[in-house]
């Protein structure tokens, strides 16, 4: 009996479920509504982490400050009735200051302490359900320097490497090989399924010698290869498929670390026609600091590295080089804000069904603390409500953010990471 | 298998005498040997009842820990290590606190640690003896470069940015049990296959090697007239240009091959004075100088992208011979170079060029012998429509790690009589070089099938082959340590050793030694720890020990800010990591004790770290051994420029982070985070206040006390060092303060002096220290401590598994005469010990 799964009393907050299938129908129902006769309405993420923290005090409301008036949220104006603003929210647990990039989407505790193992992030857990769907299960994007750093995690806590250059993200979605070109590379797919097959009997062969604990290790050596063949076979599937296309043409990269914004603007682009096109429906960005070059903003003279000043001790004309950085940043949100609105989809926008979550996996970067994350989160179908203010002493686990996504992605998990329950406050509409 | 039997004679309060079997496999115990069996857990939770879980209940869990949520039966690695912290706190007396009234009389606390020990030490041995000390350990991806590396004897292979990192565990990427692997890796070790392939088969005629002669004055494009003058054939650098057009192209020369090359200049250094502006600049003549100057070399695969190649030293006043460098160029790179001791502002002194001259590529022999691997000694053809095979799968041609498949107008290919017979021979030849152990003709079947498959779609022999060995490079043969249990069989031993000396598979030696059954012998071991040390491979080794250990992989993470510490340059940038490597390379050689970590006699400079440490003159790039003079401040690994500019941010420096280094690193004591909500200290960068001021505020909170005590010492006596290094009595700071009238590299200095460095501190027990020297003292005392600590790192290092209870004895055994263990003494007492001998 597959369906029971679906109506196991614990295995998803049935009230949210029922809400968002139409709060009409009798639980006996519900079997039959889980197979869906109603058109998929398709569900998008896109999750955002800037690396190098964000003035909390240019983020965050003062006392008697209306949230939407903040120096930051001043460049969303257009968008406000479409977030919600999170404070005194964290991941339990995570410390370690700018190692805690790496779990702010997957919450493992403690990234910097010995003996540490990442775990599978939220995109990676949703791309397991719809990630099928499109013919890239997720993307990940690194707008930064090296191939070293994303914000996806396999189930085993190996890091997704991610797309850095927008020019190779566009040809990867859009240009359509010739017939050569597909053939050739239906050969290499194929041919790399026959290996896989080869090695996989291998491990096996391999595993009948060994000890129990180093069995479990072939195993996941096993498995890891059984997905990757699957992953060749779908590739395969979609290799045959023609490719959308678009009007833009290919973009520039931006790769001299100064052109942050420049890149951002690319990257968001990209993410935007990724979305648009139905390529995929799940996007990270890992917003990468992690170069001391100095970054270039129109209109400012900008004297130090990113990095540098972050470590602003509160001088002033470190904090104003620091916030006109964090005000560009604002800005090319903004824009891609818009642009996602301005798709229509059915009756809907692009917006409405793709949640963007923004935010940083450091409170605040002058002192390297994982608390009190400034933290949006945009569109998506969310009944937002403006500012959800939480404990600053002590904080809300942000895991519980990620819980309530998956759900609202379609996914049927009664926990995510260190989540304690779904979030507080935050309803789909 | 025979199941080893250990008897364990243990005394219980001083009276009976317990015999204890332990036995991997219950059932096949003698059902007639008498055992006395004593039940550990109920005597040490007795103790634990009485004297600990007052705290450290479910409810209570003070400081994080709960006593009653670990189990000593069946015991996970986390209750391992909880049990052993256990032992360590009531060992040493920490445990139950002082403050408490309930004490255990000595006897009592003895009692507890005797049993816990022999509980925990029988019971991770049979758990160890069952299942191996460690797991089956996978290649990191530095080995499987590295591997691949030696494999193909290509050494400018550059592959591990194929791989996702590896996961870091108890400060090293290596640790088996931490090690994950998924789809991702798979596909990209496919990726990595394929591109290594290409670069090791080169099927075309040998590359012609030529000779570009280079006049000066159009080697680079310079900005005549600012940045150098042309003046009787020669060019005169003036100064380094700005950073935007750093560094130089040396243009007129292609590489159209990866490979080897080499370039020679003819150069000296010399004094000058130029008149005049842009093109009608005027040089005065040349004058006599003593300034040596350095060249540091790069080349770059990509926009923004450089390799580090080298630096040359230019000599003053004339040249006997061409200065000349080696560059390992990929096809399609330039050369760049930069002028070390030069600034971008500074005039005066100046570097003349009268010509270069690049040669290359540099082989040896043809086809190379990654060729001669895959292919033995098969002919080559080139391709063409007439053949009934498919034209061959076009190759990478761009070896940077950036796919770049250029079409090559006639491919080259390998061709066979004998396609079946070849490849199985071929498959079974490399396997056997490959996979780091005997390999038996019938395990090439499966590769070889798949051979077969490709040949009958009609793949020519070259891409036939290419699938068999994509598919063993990608084998769990291929990417996994292959440790029997119990003592390790020769191969095995033989990785094992080659992984941890030169992070790289053996050598022909030693495999042929491991072959021979020889290497199991203690004195041919010591030898080859001894020959595998001296070979060039392990830099590899130093490198990878340091940078995790020590974590020196940080060392380009933060650049001082430029207005408070205007004197770091790229120069500086570039020698602090060489001068530990080369510190630790020097302690491994000369076999120095482990205290030389906290204080040596001696220094490893060059000429720019002698500026930055105040030192005599000393000339040139090469790093050489100086003594310390005497009362100076520096020596050891914790006044070294890379260390102190590590555990600072490019601004400031925190006594606790410095602090925690020391503490983890050095002494080797494991820090807690700090409980939530501790909050932390944010330094005041506009002069007003010191850190140390800041922190006292904290940490005199009680909570906050009892790690601080332990964690800041160290970093209070660092204060006397700024973020990049430099030794420092007041605190520069850009706001307030006195001015400072100097000049530096050309430029005003901007920062002030205000506070005061105040470097006094006391230790967790009360002792006190005014300056970094009287600390080291302190640190000297503990020489157990230091070789302890250090062992426990390599020997971590060397075996890929965390330290465990049981370590020990071992650990104990190696540095036992303190006063006169050196490090490389402890590499041989890790290599020759039982730990590392036994999976």
């Amino acid at each position: 009996m597959s369906q029971t799964f679906w109506i196991r009393p614990k295995s998803i907050n049935r009230r949210t479920m029922l809400k968002g299938l139409g709060v009409a129908m009798a639980l006996p129902h519900l079997e039959a509504m889980a197979v869906a006769k109603t058109p998929e309405v398709p569900k998008r993420m896109v999750a955002i982490c800037t690396d190098q923290g964000i003035v909390p005090g240019y983020f965050f409301p003062k006392a008697k400050q209306k949230w939407t008036e903040t120096r930051y949220l001043k460049h969303l104006s257009d968008h406000h009735a479409d977030m919600t603003m999170l404070s005194g929210v964290s991941l339990p647990d995570v410390t370690g200051g700018h190692h805690a990039d790496v779990v702010f989407l997957t919450g493992a505790a403690h990234p910097s302490r010995p003996g540490f193992k990442n775990s599978v992030s939220l995109d990676q857990v949703a791309a397991e359900h719809v990630g099928i769907k499109t013919r890239f299960q997720s993307l990940p994007i690194l707008i930064g320097r090296e191939n070293k750093r994303s914000l996806s995690f396999t189930r085993s806590g190996v890091m997704i490497p991610p797309e850095k250059k927008a020019s190779n993200l566009f040809k990867k979605l859009f240009i359509q090989g010739d017939k050569k070109q597909v053939q050739a590379q239906m050969a290499k797919l194929q041919e790399g399924r026959s290996i896989l097959d080869v090695v996989r009997v291998k491990s096996k062969n391999l595993a009948d010698h060994v000890g129990k604990a180093d069995k479990e290790k072939l195993e996941q050596y096993e498995h890891a290869v059984r997905e990757a063949e699957k992953r060749l076979q779908t590739m395969q599937a979609w290799e045959s498929k023609t490719k959308p296309t678009v009007k833009a043409k290919v973009p520039q990269d931006f790769l001299k670390p100064g052109y942050l914004i420049d890149r951002s603007r690319v990257m968001y682009d990209m993410t935007k026609l990724a979305l648009e096109t139905d390529s995929t429906r799940l996007v990270t960005i890992m917003i990468e600091g992690d170069f001391n070059p100095k970054v270039i903003i129109e209109g400012h003279d900008i004297n130090e590295g990113w990095h540098q000043l972050t470590h602003h001790g509160w001088r002033k004309e470190k904090l104003s080089q620091l916030g006109a950085i964090e005000d560009a940043q604002f800005g090319v949100l903004n824009d891609f804000l818009n642009d996602l609105k301005s798709v229509k989809e059915d009756d809907q926008t692009l917006l409405d069904r793709t949640s963007v979550l923004y935010g940083t996996n450091m409170g605040c970067a002058n002192r390297h603390s994982n608390d009190n994350l400034p933290y949006l989160v945009i569109g998506g179908g969310y009944k937002h409500k403006g500012h959800l203010k939480f404990d600053e002493k002590n904080n809300y686990p942000l895991s519980n953010l990620y819980l309530t996504e998956l759900h609202r992605l379609g996914v049927n998990v009664n926990s995510f990471s260190s989540s304690t329950g779904t979030m507080k406050g935050l309803e789909f509409s | 298998m025979k199941v080893p039997i250990v008897i364990f004679a243990i005394l219980i309060g001083g009276l009976s005498i317990a015999l204890l079997n332990i036995s991997p496999n219950k059932a096949e115990q003698p059902q007639e040997e008498v055992q006395v069996k004593v039940d550990y857990p109920k005597h040490i939770n007795k103790f634990i009842g009485k004297y600990c879980t007052d705290c450290h209940d479910e409810d209570i869990q003070k400081g994080g820990v709960d006593l009653s949520s670990f189990s000593l039966e069946n015991m996970t690695q986390i209750d391992e290590d909880l049990w052993a912290k256990v032992y360590h706190q009531v060992e040493s007396g920490t445990m139950p606190p002082k403050k408490k009234k309930k004490q255990p009389t000595t006897e009592l606390r003895h009692e507890f640690t005797n049993n816990l020990s022999e509980h925990l030490n029988s019971n991770i041995r049979t758990k160890h003896e069952m299942i191996g000390r460690t797991v089956i350990r996978r290649l990191t991806r530095e080995e499987y470069e590295n591997t691949l590396k030696d494999l193909f004897e290509i050494e400018d292979l550059e592959i591990k940015e194929f791989l996702p990192p590896d996961q870091k565990s108890h400060g090293f990427d290596n640790i088996a049990h931490s090690q994950n692997l998924s789809h991702v890796q798979i596909a990209r070790y496919l990726e990595a296959a394929d591109f290594i392939l290409d670069r090791a088969m080169n099927p075309q005629p040998k590359p012609e090697y030529k000779e570009w002669d280079i006049e000066a004055v159009k080697a680079h494009r310079f900005n005549i007239g600012n940045d150098a003058i042309k003046k009787d054939g020669k060019i005169y650098m003036l100064r380094q240009p700005n950073s935007a057009q750093t560094p130089w192209y040396i243009s007129d020369f292609k590489v159209h091959y990866s490979g080897e090359y080499k370039l020679k200049m003819w150069t000296y250094g010399t004094e000058v004075k130029s008149t005049g502006k842009g093109k009608e600049t005027k040089l005065s003549d040349e004058k006599k100088t003593d300034k040596h100057h350095v060249l540091m070399f790069y080349a770059n695969p990509s926009k923004n992208v450089l390799r580090k190649q080298g630096n040359v030293n230019v000599p003053p006043n004339k040249y006997e011979a061409p200065v000349s460098i080696h560059l390992n160029l990929i096809r399609g790179e330039k050369p760049l170079f930069q002028i070390a001791t030069m600034s971008d502002r500074a005039y005066g002194t100046a570097i003349a060029v009268e010509k270069l001259q690049m040669t290359g590529p540099h082989i040896s022999s043809w086809p190379p012998a990654s060729h001669k691997l895959l292919f033995g000694d098969l002919q080559s053809v080139q391709w063409d429509n007439k053949m009934k095979v498919r034209e061959p799968l076009q190759r990478y041609q761009n070896f940077t790690g950036i796919k770049s498949i250029k079409r090559q107008s006639s491919q080259w290919m390998v061709v066979s009589d004998n396609p079946e017979q070849d490849a199985e021979e071929l498959l079974y030849k490399f396997m056997q070089k490959a996979i780091r152990r005997p390999v038996e003709r019938s395990e090439v079947a499966p590769y070889l099938e798949l051979v077969k498959n490709r040949l009958k779609e009609n793949y020519c022999f070259q891409d036939s082959m290419k699938t068999g060995y994509k598919a063993i490079l990608c084998s769990p043969d291929f990417l996994y340590f292959q440790e029997n249990f119990g003592n390790l069989s020769d191969d095995a031993l033989a990785s094992r050793l080659s992984y941890f000396l030169w992070k790289s598979m053996p050598d022909k030696q030693l495999t042929e030694l491991a072959r021979n059954g020889k290497l199991k012998n203690d004195a041919i071991l010591k030898s080859q720890v001894n020959r595998m040390l001296a070979d060039k491979k392990s830099k590899r080794f130093i490198h990878s020990f340091i940078d995790q250990w020590l974590e020196l992989e940080n060392i380009n993470l933060t650049i001082p800010d430029s207005k408070l510490f205007p004197e770091f340059d790229d120069w500086l940038q570039d020698c602090i990591a060489r001068e530990t490597y080369e510190f630790f390379t020097t302690m491994v050689k000369e076999n120095l004790s482990p205290t030389h970590l906290v204080d040596s006699d001696f220094l490893v400079v060059n000429q720019r770290l002698a500026q930055l440490y105040e030192l005599d003159k000393i000339d040139g790039d090469k790093l050489r051994k100086v003594k310390i003079p005497k009362d100076h401040i520096r020596g050891g690994l914790l006044t070294q420029a890379s260390i102190l500019k590590i555990t600072a941010n490019g601004t400031t420096t925190s006594p606790v982070i410095r602090g925690a280094w020391v503490t983890e690193k050095i002494i080797g004591k494991h820090i807690p985070p700090p409980p939530p909500n501790a909050g932390s200290v944010e330094p005041d960068t506009r002069g007003a206040t010191t850190i140390r001021e800041l922190l006292d505020k904290h940490r005199n909170n009680s909570s906050c006390i009892g790690c601080h005590q332990l964690i800041d010492p160290p970093g209070f006596a660092l204060e006397s060092f700024n973020p990049m290094g430099a030794y420092r009595e007041r605190y520069r700071n850009l706001d307030k303060g006195d001015k400072v009238k100097k000049r530096i590299l050309g430029k005003d200095a901007k920062y002030k002096l205000k506070l005061d460095v105040d470097s006094t501190g006391e230790t967790v027990n009360g002792t006190k220290f005014t300056t970094i020297n009287e600390f080291r003292e302190l640190l000297l005392k503990d020489k157990k401590g230091l070789a302890k600590n250090v062992t426990e790192k390599l020997l971590t290092f060397a075996t890929g598994s965390q330290v465990h209870f049981t370590d020990a004895e071992t650990i104990e055994e190696i540095t036992k005469d303190a006063d006169v263990v050196g490090i490389k003494d402890i590499i041989h007492g890790i290599v020759q010990s039982k730990i590392f001998r036994r999976k």
